[in-house]
């Protein structure tokens, strides 16, 4: 409707008369010009009334906590300035991250400072009964916390208790311990909901080891690691823990270097950075881990284990010699042969080798199988208590399974739950679209939830009971044994939130009698405490109980090693059998893999503008959805990429636009989990979409896991095209040799191009005190896009969204290029990070015509914002692209603008701006080491993406210093700058991705 | 997948509501236009001379910081405390001024004031007399330590009642200073 036509009495101009309007409207003009040059009122200053103490304004505080973006667990500390946070980083003390986080964590920020969290407890109000018309309105908490007691009460009164159900994610430590209490003092059923709960791990473990639980792994001790599916630098477990131990594994040793293999049919993030990647038909993986098993055995390769469990197990295995399925999976014997020799090296002894499995690939309806047949490979090479190790097992042993929640759905449907308590769960975009949870919520009499963010599921909720965000909330995570991990409020509540902990304890006062006797006395605050005295005593420190809560605050928590436990091989491992997935639908129908997201999880992450801005490391696609085929696949269903397709499962149907990747297996579709939200905030709604609603909803037979790869799809093109918006045009890189490889026999041979000398018609520049440079080595960057959401958070990059990004617009600083050149020299995939280069003879210097860009004399090619004036000369001549111009003024939609980083200019419409090396932070260290009356020490200075890198690839540091790390590694052979023809001469040194041919060993000496 | 917000749904407005509206923007260019001279944007003040705004007057509470600086010579840095300490001087906190104020004057109307203020546990909007453009990073740490005094920057504020800028503060007059005192001139200094 517009102003013209605005109104119930007719067009607006009628009523006023057009004169009288255009009349208006034209002093209207003038009047909004003149109030755009209007005097901007005198800025004020509004100090302390107390000041809080070692507080200065201006001078960061920093705040040790633990990270809840996924169960990992990864230790955070969070920069604050002046009462807000404004960056968060990892903990450089914690066992789990070791100072570094992933794109998620990274992106924790935008949780806390989400626009669209909800402010204010709320209650649904009857619109129209006879149209079930009802809408969330504002209600003062009093009324809100009153009327979940009442509902509790009334279901309690009349003994049905057990119809109240209490759904949470996987809580660990203190708070899940109150929901237990709180569960249990009520009488009501609780379940801890993860989306992916590894059910079919925990099973493997079950029937292999006749224990429960998910083994912690050492992937930095692995000389040869099999991947089945396992997405391990994506979602698999703790990401940032295996992408360090991963790196640290992959780092060149003496001329050696680990090797890892990836099986999977799509070519994913953790896949492109295998030495090899085997292309399995989907669901066929078990196949290849036994019949690795059965070469293992049968060439007598098998390390530490008795006779009689190597008879158990090649009886087992007597069908899946690597010629009988070959055919089957896809891959050559003669290849699984070599793979099977390579992992169980005699020579390398017992324990030197890792088998992973997991991901979409390893969820059919042989998820089991395949991780029994994981656990197998493990367990023959020995591998069993060095690199996998029970013991300090993995949280996820506790988690609810699929299973119990397609139960619980079953009960809803029944009648049979009279209030349901939900925590920061979303099942209605999580769990299948055929389990039909969310028609079953709507027998569901009252339904209340704990969230901060407005999903799918809140939505639904006739009592919405906002709670803080983990960076506002006190509490303890305990990802794994012996590893307990604090959280602590790094800021005040943002919003009108209270603490869930706060709000159960509430509640139970409120019930009285035995449910109030039954809970502690206090806030979670002394729940947490009194959980921390236990711990105190337990550890019988000398320490009194505040010092050692100080101290652990402090340190982010308390470790210990848990050493690793026996486990025996049960006998009833005998009774197993084998089979590959099975898929419904129409035999040779494309098979559906919908896959988790690295930016999103399983959803959680889709309204945080960075994750939805940065493109996907492997399709370089951004804000949006897309279904990937083999270009084989497409051109059997007569589609083209960009393209709209219908793809239909006997379970649900959906509309996303094709995208061609030729590094899939044919025959296979492969979506993205995490869009496609209905709710949820201003960035994730109405965008993309959920292929979770494809799948079957019968979880797998033996786990009672959820079935990701299960259905076979109908794919139907539409005659609409809907490309998205991708920041890369070209995986090739037409010998322009940006991303450069040397194979590890040249490497050790010695046969290296030295590279060109250096000559110049203009004089050098002179660094008299610091000259800033950059190694990033190629060999350990996985691509995996922290250090560009750590490089938004730090430098107030703004986001432009999708629009502009369908004209190739993007304010990044930092990108990761992708390309892939399949060669017989090995893995094809690189992966380059790519900023500004700081040139010494810096093609953007010469032409700017006001001297806005320079070369500092520390080596810094400068961006003076308030001298620059837009001509964008810069940006056209830097070889790189690696030159940002604002077209528009960027926003920061409240309460987004907090998180600005008070040590770097906004800048505004009109002005270039790139990568700065973080000077900031230069200055910074400069100033510190100027204060304590020292030279600056390398390690002073560490931009934020090299601080976050998981597999430190990043390396900052002076040129000038020849004791510095990245003058050391400056010195490296494989070094080399990008387009150094041009005698651009960068401060950023390349060191070259080393391959090795397929079949290569480790290069063991 | 392409999508397009869509476009929301505009605001019923009544003729009315919106006659009155235009006719307010009306006032409101003749108000503008009715001002001998226009108002210096913001941050051609900054570079110019002396605020006019920035006398005792227009702040909420008549402080003067002759009584305090000159006739009593208490120390800048007594109630600035963060000066030596991190990118701001700051100004006192309420309590700073009370912790004094209880005994020393209680009395006097303007003290009294700032009474009430403390009394609410309300800070002050004070009006800000030094500002520097968005776009500079300074920070009084390093010239403290470097022992520039703070009258060079912030004139003779002993002679003062309320504070006013002395100096233009432009990166003309802040470069003359470090050129004489061999102080870093690079732009990275303070721009970034």
């Amino acid at each position: 409707m517009s102003l013209l036509d605005a109104g119930n009495n007719g067009p607006l101009v009628e009523r006023v008369g057009r004169r009288t309007f255009l009349k208006l409207l034209g002093a209207a003009a003038p009047a909004v010009a003149a109030s755009a040059c209007s005097p901007i009122p005198p800025e004020r200053i509004i100090p302390y009334v107390i000041p809080p103490e070692d507080e200065v304004p201006g001078v960061a505080t920093w705040y040790a906590t633990s990270c809840r973006e996924c169960p990992a667990g990864c230790g955070m500390a969070v920069r604050t300035l002046d009462g807000r946070a404004v960056k968060v980083e990892g903990n450089r003390d914690h066992p789990v991250n070791q100072g570094r986080l992933c794109i998620r964590g990274q992106a924790a920020l935008q949780g806390l400072y989400n626009p669209d969290r909800i402010r204010g407890a709320r209650r649904r109000e009857v619109m129209n009964a006879a149209a079930g018309q009802s809408r969330l309105t504002p209600v003062p908490w009093e009324d809100a916390l009153a009327a979940l007691t009442d509902r509790l009460r009334m279901a309690r009164q009349d003994g049905r208790a057990n119809r109240i159900v209490i759904v949470t994610p996987l809580l660990t430590a203190s708070l899940d311990r109150l929901f237990d209490a709180w569960a249990k003092a009520l009488g009501a059923r609780r379940l801890r909901y993860e989306p992916f709960a590894y059910e079919a791990f925990r099973a493997a473990s079950r029937i292999c080891f006749g224990r429960d639980g998910v083994p912690h792994y050492e992937l930095a001790r692995a000389d040869v690691l099999v991947s089945f599916g396992a997405d391990f630098l994506e979602t698999w477990l703790s990401t940032v823990e295996h992408s360090g131990g991963f790196a640290q594994a992959r780092r060149l040793r003496d001329g050696r270097k680990s090797r890892f293999i990836h099986v999977e049919p799509r070519l994913s993030l953790t896949a492109s950075n295998a030495d090899e990647w085997l292309a399995s038909r989907p669901g066929t993986e078990i196949l290849v881990a036994l019949a690795m098993v059965h070469v293992i055995l049968a060439e007598g390769r098998s390390q530490t284990i008795p006779a009689a469990e190597v008879t158990t197990i090649r009886n087992l295995v007597a069908p899946f010699a690597p010629d009988a399925v070959a055919g089957r999976t896809g891959i050559p014997a003669q290849t699984i042969t070599n793979l099977a020799r390579l992992f169980s090296d005699p020579q390398a002894g017992p324990g030197r080798s890792l088998a992973i499995g997991g991901g979409v690939a390893a969820s059919g309806s042989n998820a089991t199988g395949t991780q029994v047949a994981v656990h197998l490979l493990n367990y023959v090479a020995g591998n069993v208590g060095t690199t996998a190790q029970f013991g300090p097992d993995a949280s996820y042993g506790r988690a609810s399974t699929y299973r119990d929640m397609a139960d619980l759905v079953a009960s809803m449907r029944a009648g049979e739950v009279e209030v349901l308590v939900t925590y920061e769960v979303n099942p209605v975009f999580t769990l299948p679209g055929a389990l039909g949870f969310d028609a079953a919520l709507g027998r569901v009499p009252f339904v209340a939830s704990f969230s901060n963010a407005l999903d799918e599921t809140t939505a639904r909720a006739h009592l919405v009971l906002p709670t803080h965000s983990p960076l506002e909330s006190w509490g303890d995570v305990e990802p794994r044994a012996g590893v307990r991990g604090l959280m602590q409020p790094v800021m005040e509540p943002l919003f009108d939130s209270r603490h869930v902990g706060d709000m159960l304890l509430d509640v139970g006062r409120r019930l009285g009698g035995d449910v109030s006797a039954a809970l502690p006395s206090g806030d979670f605050y002394k729940y947490l405490g009194s959980q921390w005295q236990a711990l105190h005593s337990q550890a019988k420190s000398a320490a009194s109980f505040d010092d050692f809560w100080a101290e652990a605050l402090g340190r982010g928590g308390m470790w210990s090693a848990i050493a690793a436990e026996k486990v025996t091989l049960s006998a009833g491992i005998a009774a197993s059998s084998f089979v590959t997935a099975e898929l419904g639908g129409t035999a040779g129908a494309p098979v559906l893999m919908p896959y988790p997201s690295l930016h999103f999880y399983d959803g959680r992450g889709a309204n945080r503008s960075w994750l939805q801005e940065i493109p996907d490391p492997v399709t370089k696609a951004a804000w949006s959805s897309w279904a990937e085929v083999h270009p084989d696949t497409a051109k059997a269903l007569g589609a083209k990429d960009g393209l709209l397709v219908t793809v239909e499962s006997d379970h649900g149907k959906l509309d996303v636009p094709l995208l061609v990747n030729a590094h899939l297996t044919p025959g296979v579709v492969a979506i993205p989990i995490g869009q496609g939200h209905r709710e949820y905030g201003r960035y994730a709604a109405g965008r993309g979409v959920n292929p979770i609603v494809l799948i079957d909803p019968a979880p797998e037979a033996l786990s009672g896991g959820a079935r990701w790869l299960s259905v076979r799809v109908r794919v139907t093109p539409r005659a609409l095209r809907r490309p998205v918006p991708r920041l890369q045009a070209s995986e090739q890189q037409f010998d322009s040799g940006v991303a450069q490889v040397v194979s590890l026999a040249d490497l050790n041979a010695g046969r290296l191009e030295a590279p060109e000398p250096h000559r110049s018609l203009y004089a050098d520049h002179k660094h008299p005190a610091h000259r800033w440079g950059m190694a990033i080595d190629l060999d350990t960057c996985t691509g995996c896009n922290a250090c560009v959401a750590a490089c938004y958070a730090e430098n107030n990059v703004p986001v432009v969204g999708a629009e502009a990004m369908y004209r190739n617009r993007t304010m990044a600083w930092l990108r990761i290029e992708r390309f892939v050149e399949p060669s017989a020299e090995g893995s094809g995939t690189r992966f380059i990070p790519m900023l500004c280069q700081h040139c010494d003879h810096a093609p953007c210097e010469t032409v700017c015509p006001v001297y806005a860009t320079y070369h500092s004399d520390e080596g810094l090619n400068a961006q003076v914002y308030n001298r620059c004036v837009g001509t964008r000369y810069c940006g056209n001549n830097c070889p790189y692209r690696v030159r940002r111009f604002n077209w528009f003024e960027p926003d920061f939609p409240d309460p987004l603008h907090l998180q600005l980083n008070p040590d770097v200019t906004a800048r505004s419409v009109g002005v270039m701006e790139k990568c700065t090396f973080c000077v900031q932070r230069i200055q910074a260290g400069k100033r510190q080491a100027k204060d304590e009356n020292r030279p600056v020490k390398d390690g002073d200075v560490v931009p934020a993406c090299a601080q976050t890198c998981p597999g430190q690839a990043i390396v900052f540091g002076d040129l000038n210093d020849p004791q510095s790390r990245v003058s050391q590694l400056g010195k490296e052979a494989r070094g080399y700058h990008v387009f150094g023809e041009l005698n651009t001469r960068p401060a950023i040194m390349y060191l070259k991705k080393i391959v090795s041919p397929p079949g290569a060993g480790t290069n063991r000496t | 997948m392409i999508r397009r917000d869509d476009v929301s749904p505009s605001r019923k407005l009544s003729s009315a509501a919106l006659t009155l509206f235009l006719v307010g923007l009306l006032t409101f260019v003749f108000r503008v236009l009715a001002q001998e001279q226009p108002t210096p944007s913001k941050a051609a003040s900054n570079r110019s001379a002396p605020s006019p705004a920035a006398g005792a007057s227009s702040q909420p509470i008549a402080f003067s910081h002759r009584i305090h600086a000159g006739t009593n010579a208490i120390p800048c840095q007594l109630c600035h405390t963060y000066a030596r300490r991190g990118p701001v001087a700051g100004i006192p906190s309420v309590q700073r001024c009370v912790q004094c104020h209880q005994t020393v004057t209680p009395e006097e109307p303007e003290v009294v004031k700032l009474m009430a203020y403390w009394k609410d546990k309300k800070p002050i909007a004070w009006v800000r007399v030094h500002d520097l453009p968005d776009f500079v990073r300074f920070t009084h740490k390093p010239h403290v330590a470097a022992g520039v005094a703070c009258q060079t920057c912030h004139g003779d504020v002993a002679k003062m009642e309320g504070a006013v800028q002395t100096e233009s503060l432009s990166m003309g007059w802040c470069l003359n200073c470090h050129k004489e005192r061999h102080a870093p001139t690079d732009c990275l200094v303070c721009h970034y």
